[in-house]
């Protein structure tokens, strides 16, 4: 039986977003461990937020006086260059969770990407006519302008000269670690759905193909795309957002497995939708749940495999600070300032722990009360 | 009828680790007088009766009062029961005549039934012997209940029959046994006749040759 | 033999027992002033609606209640001795062998990994200490005695090798071998089939004579507890409102909601003007928000100001029965009539008679099974396939009900769904025919004109998922509305507000979601949507079945009142005859994928019968004791739907085979003919018509106890 909410009809639908804030709120802290878990990370989101517009010192002014221990006026001492560690340690935070750096790009190169996504777009709206008998005239039309955009568009954006305009750099909010998660959801998502709910020869070949991905290991799937395509903010985006999707997906598809036996599926059928609608306006919105579960996980193993990438010397590209390569710098110098490599050390190990925390405690308050 | 028609099913059992008084207790409040012990699957152990909780003055003799009732506090069911090789027992097929012998000879009040080969089925006490007997005369319903007289040969019992099957009645319980206190050799039968009168029954079964109504009476 | 209750004591009583679980905000009472006592050899029955607290009351017996549960005051006595408040290794000890329990779901008491001889001998072995070869044989002992066939071999097999029925069996017959003095069963029939249902309610009758048991048993069907039970309590909202012998209980009920109750359920004895149905109002209320006084104030037809201010007391009425109710010798069920907001008005047009809106020819689904050998996975094997649904042909008048009924696995669901187009169908023709347009029905959803669609729609079954957890059901009603552009957009709205009205649940419901909905009302909410397009035919796939009973009547007069409103077809798939009654203006009947009997609903349930229709109608439970059934019982399972037995699909257990002259030779090998009677009610068996009509009634309403 359920509890039925006593929900005035007056009531508006804003007071009542907040009201289930609210108690998701409260349920957060109703959790010892979630509550933990999210003072750290909100300490460190905060900590960014400050180091945006003040840190003690600049984090990339040296002073000149490198490898100094912790003291009154360098508190957690500088690094081989003389840099205030707090300050770099502080502005660490930015790329991971505050800032993606979009770097000075021709404007071909957006068109080529608008391209190809229209392209994506079309060969996904192609399946479907594929297989109804009367429309699979439209649905080949559909792939073949599709799959022929790409190489089209490169060759009009040459002729066009758009080479030669380039836009300037510029900074989108959140940071990559963020943006990464996000791509690995999409990409996640759709796929997972779709091999989900289509079943037999589209999951067959999706998820041959994801698991294939799962079998490399990871850091070596890092480095590949980094050493082929370079390093930068959006191409580590781009390798978050490849390896953690099929990890996504699989979660994705045996939610959609369940959630397609239900009886509004059969309802959205027998009404003849599409299946996108089915996916994203009748599946999506219940399997939403534990996916973000998920995602906030997926957060903490991207800020853990962002750090192990700038320690391989692999990471982010300066000049913002980041606290794996700030580990492999001040590595050598080890035994006399420890505090230079511990002082970042700790900071990713908190932020990923905290963010475990988080998610533990939620998913244990969430479940606990479920029959 | 055999001891599985009438016995008490699933008797309350204890465990040997019981106190004493609490099955005392328990004995009181369900109104039984025997309890069978078992242990785990319901295998027989022991039986506690009345009997069990009567003091054996030779045990307190040399204790003060103190000591009796602490002694008392701390008794368990298996330091007072019945053991198993002193408790009359059959099996749920026996006939309750047997059973009542069994009873009888052993001077005791109830037989506990038990099936492959020691787990406790049953309990059959004198109560529900007495409970058989009053069955078989037809007691809970009322009629008339008639004691007929008659010669102990063949084709006797063959008159009633006949008489009966003329009349179209029904019998709901007969029983017959030597006639107690008499010359010659004679056996009487006991007859309960529902739906009908004395004077019918009178008129009828009286009237038969060589048979003599004893009694007749209109009973519950 | 029990000869005299007064010197004997209960096995099991219980006394004022109160029960709460803790949960996040506080505590829930889920039940309340509990008090009854079962004797030895005794079934009690406790019925209910979902939610009042009977299986609460089943685990506070066996101290199952949970990390969260538990007995808040009152006493739960097993022979004489308390079990509230005792230590684990106490209670273990109490209870010990002498109180076992059976759930609704028998997969929950097998281990699916172990063979059932081995789980059986399990219970003997390790705690009895018997050795293997003598368990074995009590448990084949045992098995014969719960009637499974061929016992030896049954328990050689995993769990998932016997069907649900014979689960159940099994789970009975383990629940026996330790000969407890307490049986407590909850729900044990409730997810099998009406025919084994009636074979497991036989036996359960037959063991509670034999081994003497004392028997709890819960259920939320009156008339399987009319059929097994001795003593019936009614509990309501967390209280016992009645409790009485079985037959006082439904020939005198005196609790106004075991009155409600009754008026509720359909009764097969009657006429067909008897089943008409008379709901509840309002629900049950949530435990956490009773009403003061009495509990049923709120929903009683005979409430006064006495009753929300005095919670009533149980009273012992002269002739044995406690009721809860403050006035139970005023109220006089026979004087009650209707209120004019649950009547139904009669119909006023017959329309059997209007030109067929669907027409079904000769239809088949067959599906492709999986083989699971080599040469199968390599494509090379012989392709096998279920026959779900054989040659099915009839008509629907527009504007009727067909009612669909037979077993589950009888292909039911799958030709509704090859009619809405969710499987598409193997053969056959099917038409609909709509505005002087007729459709070809046969191709796939995604093949069919977005007209076809929308004139087809569906009501499912399960309330809980009916309905997208997401959405609220203003949005989803007005979902094919937008679809199908059959109301423009700024009148959706209203156009919504106008079909939530004609399901009784007004505006204010416009904006709840799901989980602030009941079972009936998300139920509701399904019909609407399904009528939001404004179609023609609506096919219902036992939309009441997952209901409690009050609620099942409100939505089955609530589907007659939109028909005649709208007028529109309804295909009506039911599990149990006689639901499908007094609703439906013609019933087909299937078995293993093939249409058995057809006709106008009277004809079906009078003579003559097809010999399936004729155990089916002897094993639905009817909830009055003074009705006799003629008792029919199947023997064996339905044979597998891939290779469906040949001539007859019913010969491998149709009992009346042999009047046939040359003892159902015929049977095996040829197909049926169709017979013909009245107003086109046809029967599909080889059986001459003479014959057919010379079966006795199976229903039959006795002044004596039945003797069978
Ligand atoms: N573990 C639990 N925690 C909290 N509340 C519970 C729990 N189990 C049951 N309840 C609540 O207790 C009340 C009685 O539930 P119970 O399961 O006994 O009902 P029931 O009569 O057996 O219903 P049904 O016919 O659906 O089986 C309900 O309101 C239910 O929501
Ligand atoms: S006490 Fe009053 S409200 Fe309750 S059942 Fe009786 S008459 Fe109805
Ligand atoms: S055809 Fe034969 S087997 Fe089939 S129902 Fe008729 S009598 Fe029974
Ligand atoms: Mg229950």
């Amino acid at each position: 039986m359920a509890a039925t909410q006593a929900s005035s009809p007056v009531q508006s639908r804003g007071a009542k977003l907040l009201s289930s804030i609210q108690s998701y709120i409260a349920l957060i802290f109703t959790s010892r461990i979630a509550t933990i878990g999210l003072a750290i990370v909100l300490f460190w989101v905060v900590v960014g937020l400050i180091s945006l517009v003040w840190t003690p010192v600049d984090p990339n002014a040296s002073d000149f006086r490198p490898n100094q221990p912790m003291s009154a006026e360098n508190w957690l001492g500088t690094d081989r260059l003389g840099r205030d560690n707090l300050s770099r340690v502080m502005a660490g935070t930015q790329v991971i969770l505050l800032k993606t750096r979009v770097p000075a790009l021709p404007l071909s190169g957006y068109f080529t990407g608008l391209a190809g996504l229209i392209g994506i777009v079309l060969i996904i709206r192609a399946i479907p006519m594929l297989e109804e008998p009367n429309q699979r005239l439209k649905g080949w039309g559909n792939l073949i302008v599709g799959i022929a955009l790409i190489p089209v568009v490169i060759f009009l954006n040459g002729l066009l000269g758009l080479q030669a305009i380039v836009l300037p750099n510029f900074v989108l909010p959140l940071g990559v670690a963020l943006w990464g998660v996000i791509g690995s959801l999409s990409l996640g998502t759709v796929l997972g759905l779709l091999a989900g709910y289509k079943g037999g020869w589209y999951d067959q070949i999706i998820m041959q193909i994801l698991d294939a991905l799962i079998a490399f290991p990871r850091i070596v799937l890092y480095l590949v795309v980094i050493t082929a395509l370079g390093q930068g903010d959006l191409i580590m985006i781009f390798a978050i957002a490849v390896t953690g999707a099929p990890g996504v997906a699989r979660l994705a598809r045996s939610q959609a497995l369940d959630i397609k036996t239900r009886d509004y599926i059969r309802a959205a059928e027998t009404r003849g939708e599409s299946i996108w609608f089915i996916m994203f306006r009748e599946i999506w919105p219940n399997a939403i749940g534990p996916l973000l579960v998920d995602s906030m996980l997926r957060v903490g193993y991207a800020i853990f495999t962002i750090g192990t990438l700038g320690f391989l010397g692999r990471g982010l590209p300066p000049p913002e600070p980041d606290w794996g390569n700030m580990i492999n710098v001040a590595r050598p110098s080890f035994g006399t300032v420890p505090v230079s490599v511990l002082a970042p050390a700790v900071a990713i190990g908190s932020l990923v722990v905290g963010l475990n925390l988080f998610v533990d405690g939620l998913n244990e308050e969430i479940t606990r009360y479920q029959k | 009828m055999l001891v599985k028609d009438c016995m008490t099913r699933h008797p309350i059992m204890i465990a040997p680790e019981t106190l004493a008084n609490e099955a005392q207790q328990i004995m009181t409040t369900n109104r039984v007088r025997h309890l069978p012990v078992v242990g785990d699957g319901k295998r027989l152990k022991g039986l506690v009766t009345a009997k069990s909780f009567a003091l054996k003055s030779d045990s307190i003799s040399s204790l003060n009062v103190w000591e009796i009732s602490r002694r008392l506090a701390n008794l368990r069911v298996k330091d007072v029961m019945v053991k198993k090789i002193d408790i009359l027992t059959a099996s749920a097929n026996m006939t309750v005549e047997r059973a009542a012998v069994m009873l009888n000879e052993a001077r005791q009040s109830a037989l506990v039934v038990l099936e492959n080969p020691d787990i406790v089925v049953g309990i059959l006490t004198e109560v529900d012997i007495m409970n058989a007997l009053q069955l078989m005369l037809g007691l809970p319903t009322e009629g008339i209940r008639v004691t007929i007289r008659m010669p102990n040969r063949k084709g006797e019992f063959q008159k009633i029959n006949d008489f009966l099957n003329d009349k179209d009645w029904c019998v709901m319980g007969i029983g017959t046994y030597p006639s107690p206190r008499v010359e010659g050799d004679f056996y009487d039968m006991v007859l309960k006749l529902p739906d009908t009168t004395i004077e019918e029954v009178r008129e009828g079964l009286g009237k038969i040759e060589d048979h003599q109504i004893i009694d007749i009476r209109d009973v519950v | 033999m029990n000869m005299d209750k007064k010197f004997e004591q209960p096995v099991l009583k219980l006394e004022d027992v109160a029960i709460t679980y803790k949960v996040r905000n506080g505590e829930i009472d889920a039940v309340q002033n509990v008090s009854f006592e079962i004797f030895k050899g005794e079934s009690h029955g406790i019925v209910g609606e979902s939610g009042c607290g009977k299986s609460t009351v089943a685990w506070a017996i066996v101290n199952f209640l949970g990390a969260n549960g538990y007995v808040k005051s009152g006493s739960i006595k097993f022979q004489g001795q308390e079990l509230v408040n005792k230590s684990d290794e106490e209670l273990r000890r109490l209870r010990g062998d002498q109180i076992a329990m059976v759930y609704q779901d028998p997969m929950q008491a097998l281990n699916p990994s172990l063979r059932l001889g081995d789980q059986m001998k399990e219970v003997l072995t390790v705690h009895r200490g018997m050795s293997e070869s003598e368990a074995e044989d009590r448990c084949v002992d045992m098995l014969s005695r719960v009637y499974m066939p061929d016992p030896e071999n049954v328990i050689k097999r995993f769990p998932h090798q016997i069907s649900g029925g014979q689960q159940q069996r099994v789970v009975i017959a383990m629940a026996l071998l330790n000969n407890p003095a307490l049986l407590i069963m909850d729900e044990p029939t409730t997810a099998l089939d009406v025919t084994v249902e009636a074979a497991v309610l036989d036996l359960i009758a037959e063991l509670r004579r034999d081994f003497d048991t004392a028997i709890m048993y819960i259920s939320h069907n009156l008339g399987v507890v009319a059929r097994v039970c001795t003593q019936v309590g009614v509990m309501y909202a967390g209280e016992m409102v009645e409790r009485a012998p079985v037959r006082d209980l439904y020939a005198d009920p005196k609790h106004p909601y075991t009155q409600g109750l009754l008026r509720c359920v359909p009764k097969l004895g009657g006429d067909k003007a008897s089943s008409q149905l008379y709901p509840i109002r309002g629900r049950v209320p949530p435990p956490n928000n009773r009403p003061s006084g009495c509990v049923y104030g709120p929903r009683c037809d005979y409430a006064r100001q006495r009753c929300l201010d005095e919670r009533p007391e149980v009273r012992q009425m002269p002739d044995g029965t406690s009721v809860r109710c403050h006035f139970a010798e005023e109220i006089d069920p026979a004087a009650w009539i209707p209120p004019e907001d649950i009547k139904l008005t009669p119909a006023t047009e017959d329309v059997t008679k209007n030109e067929p809106i669907l027409i079904i020819k000769d239809l088949k689904k067959y599906y492709d099974v999986a083989g699971s050998s080599l040469k199968d996975i390599l494509g090379l094997g012989e392709k096998r396939k279920v026959k779900a649904v054989e040659n099915a042909s009839f008509e629907v008048p527009r504007g009727s009900t067909l009612g669909i009924v037979g077993e589950s696995g009888c292909g039911k669901s799958t030709l509704v769904k090859t009619i809405i187009g969710l499987e598409n169908a193997t053969a056959g023709q099917a038409e609909f025919n709509v505005e002087d347009v007729t459709f070809d029905v046969t191709s796939s959803l995604s093949g069919r004109d977005k007209k076809l669609i929308q004139e087809l729609q569906m009501v499912f079954q399960n309330p809980d998922s009916t309905m997208n957890p997401s959405y609220t059901v203003g949005q989803q009603i007005g979902r094919p509305m937008e679809r199908f552009g059959t109301v423009p957009p700024d009148q959706i709205r209203s156009e919504v507000v106008r079909l939530l009205e004609a399901m009784r649940l007004g505006e204010n419901y416009f904006d709840r979601l799901p989980r602030q909905l009941s079972g009936g009302e998300k139920q509701r909410v399904g019909i609407a949507r399904a009528l939001a397009s404004r179609p023609e035919l609506v096919l219902c796939d036992e939309p009441v079945s997952a209901l409690d009973v009050s609620v099942q009547a409100a939505i089955l007069n609530l589907l007659i009142e939109i028909q005649r409103e709208f007028g529109t077809t309804l295909l009506f798939i039911a599990h149990d005859l006689s639901v499908v009654r007094f609703f439906s203006d013609f019933v087909a009947v299937m078995y293993l994928g093939q249409v058995m009997e057809f006709g106008p609903a009277e004809e079906i349930y009078q003579l003559p019968y097809h010999p399936y229709t004729e155990a089916l109608l002897s094993a639905v439970p009817i909830p009055d004791p003074s009705v006799t059934q003629k008792r029919i019982r199947l023997e064996g399972n339905v044979p597998s739907a891939i290779s469906p037995p040949s001539g007859c699909r019913f010969h491998t257990r149709c009992p009346r085979r042999k009047l046939m002259p040359d003892g159902g030779k015929k049977c095996e090998t040829e197909l049926p003919p169709w017979r013909e009677f009245n107003n086109g009610h046809r029967i599909f068996c080889h059986l001459p018509k003479e014959t057919l009509e010379s079966f006795d009634p199976v229903i039959s309403k006795a002044a004596e106890p039945a003797a069978d």
